[in-house]
């Protein structure tokens, strides 16, 4: 039993590790074709993945109906969108048009839904910036001072309140916040790096699960 | 209470209703603003431009209805420029929420300009993987679409076989608009840096920030950041439209969030005064 959970596993998960690796840096036709394979069986594991997702949401959803848990009735309405919205897909063979049936979903239900839950944000970050941009210190008096010439600077406005505003606003973008980001970016690369090492060579196993 | 510590305490609904207002007055009474071009967008445009008519472009539409208001006019106004420019577009998903506005958008400006779909442009839809389809496309396009979204054999389309596409190599230009992942980091990690092509990016607005350093690296040849980026890229191709219109009512929000910063301040610093005083 452990060979198949663990032994399998490891050994699957260092061979194809050190095989991308190594056609990375080999431009040979076979590896090209062999990264075409890779691609596509990715691709099929990708479309799997679906499955697991909709199975767990309706394991969830289930359960919270079958236990009356507070707010049931959420899930209840979302299994139904979920029901009918699939069969109105197969009917409508997937025509996202808006005259067809599913695509009417999508343009009259899901699109302003989705617009509206979105732009509620605007009200929140107001009463959020209200609150939190207050100069209580040195740090965060230069960070509510580069908060307002970002703000401003990024919307037409800004240059009927001073011409070079939206100058300055880039200045900023392409300059202090350049280098912090890139010195994030370069941290999260080493640091995912060294854990695709320890996968590979079998340190980190927690894909693997728990239990026998 | 004094006014001071009354607004330090401020309901936030009195915020909610002036954010409200701040949007509503501008849209009624269309408040048109100047829109400056700033230099990440121009390179955008002067990419587009270089291109010889009957080029291919590939748009790439990694987003869903929550970021419409954002990426949609971005999309609308590129598709605009490279009909006008008479370029050959491919365009995709790597969202599934995203098609039908990919959708609307190509037959909108496809209408506008007279094109049609086979041989001026091809929508090849969603296809689940995000950097694996990518990757996929860079070895073998076809194998990973074989069918157009709308199930027609991609081999057989004009636009394919007359200007004979078979990988993202073939491919000159590539336009990512992308609200998170899979999206622009995925087309520079995997596209860009492994097939050679020039990658541009559009994205929402709070995402901007991150792209900068691809932007320094010359990995983004060119970037869009939000509402603005769209009306500015508008403002280029000609043809000012939902973003350029959207300008004034995020203008006078931001106005409206900056006032009751600086009221905030001013209230915590005559309250801190007070208090040094007692």
């Amino acid at each position: 039993m452990v060979f198949w959970k663990r032994t399998v596993p490891l050994a699957l998960a260092f061979f194809f590790g050190v095989l991308m690796v190594v056609q990375y840096f080999i431009p040979h036709k076979s590896f090209a074709e062999l990264l075409d394979t890779m691609a596509r069986w990715g691709q099929i594991v990708g479309a799997f993945a679906l499955v697991v997702g909709l199975s767990s949401l309706i394991h969830s959803h289930v359960f919270k109906i079958k236990r009356q848990v507070p707010g049931w009735g959420y899930s209840v309405v979302t299994l139904a969108a979920l029901v009918i919205y699939t069969v109105v897909g197969f009917i409508s063979e997937g025509d996202d048009s808006p005259e067809a049936a599913f695509g009417w979903g999508y343009h009259h239900l899901l699109m302003p839904m989705q617009a509206s839950m979105f732009s509620l944000l605007a009200f929140f970050i107001a009463s959020a910036a209200y609150k939190a941009f207050r100069a209580r210190t040195l740090e965060a008096t230069v960070l509510l001072i580069i908060a307002v010439i970002v703000m401003l600077g990024r919307v037409p406005i800004g240059s009927y309140v001073y011409e070079k505003l939206p100058q300055v606003a880039e200045w900023i973008f392409s300059y202090p916040n350049m280098a912090a980001r890139r010195a994030i970016m370069l941290g999260v690369a080493l640091a995912m790096v060294a854990t695709s090492l320890r996968v590979i060579v079998g340190i980190e196993r927690s894909y693997l699960g728990g239990g026998d | 209470m004094g006014i001071f510590e009354k607004l330090m305490k401020i309901d936030r609904r009195y915020i909610f209703v002036m954010i409200a207002v701040a949007i509503i007055l501008p849209t009624i009474y269309e408040v048109r603003m100047k829109i400056d071009i700033s230099e990440p967008v121009k390179r955008i445009y002067d990419r587009v431009e270089s291109l010889k008519p009957g080029s291919v472009v590939l748009i790439s539409n990694d987003y869903d209805p929550a970021a419409k208001a954002e990426l949609y006019p971005m999309t609308l106004a590129v598709l605009r420029h490279c009909f006008r420019k008479n370029l050959k577009v491919l365009a995709m998903n790597l969202w599934p929420q995203g098609a039908g506005l990919v959708r609307m958008a190509l037959s909108t400006a496809a209408k506008e300009y007279k094109k049609e779909n086979g041989s001026d442009y091809v929508f090849l839809g969603y296809k689940p993987g995000g950097a694996v389809v990518i990757i996929g496309m860079g070895q073998n396009l076809l194998g990973t679409f074989p069918k157009d979204a709308d199930s027609k054999p991609l081999a057989e389309l004009p636009l394919i076989k007359e200007k004979g596409i078979k990988t993202l190599k073939d491919i000159p230009l590539v336009i990512a608009i992308g609200a998170g992942v899979p999206g622009i980091d995925a087309w520079v990690v995997y596209g860009k840096d492994q097939y050679g092509f020039s990658l541009v990016g559009g994205c929402t607005g709070v995402m901007a920030t991150d792209y900068y350093p691809y932007l320094n690296s010359g990995q983004l040849s060119g970037l869009m950041g939000g509402l603005k980026g769209a009306a500015e890229y508008e403002t280029l191709v000609g043809r000012p439209d939902e973003a350029t219109r959207n300008m004034s009512p995020q203008s006078f929000s931001h106005l409206v969030i900056i006032a009751f910063v600086i009221l905030g301040n001013i209230a915590l610093i005559v309250e801190k005064s007070k208090k040094k005083r007692r």
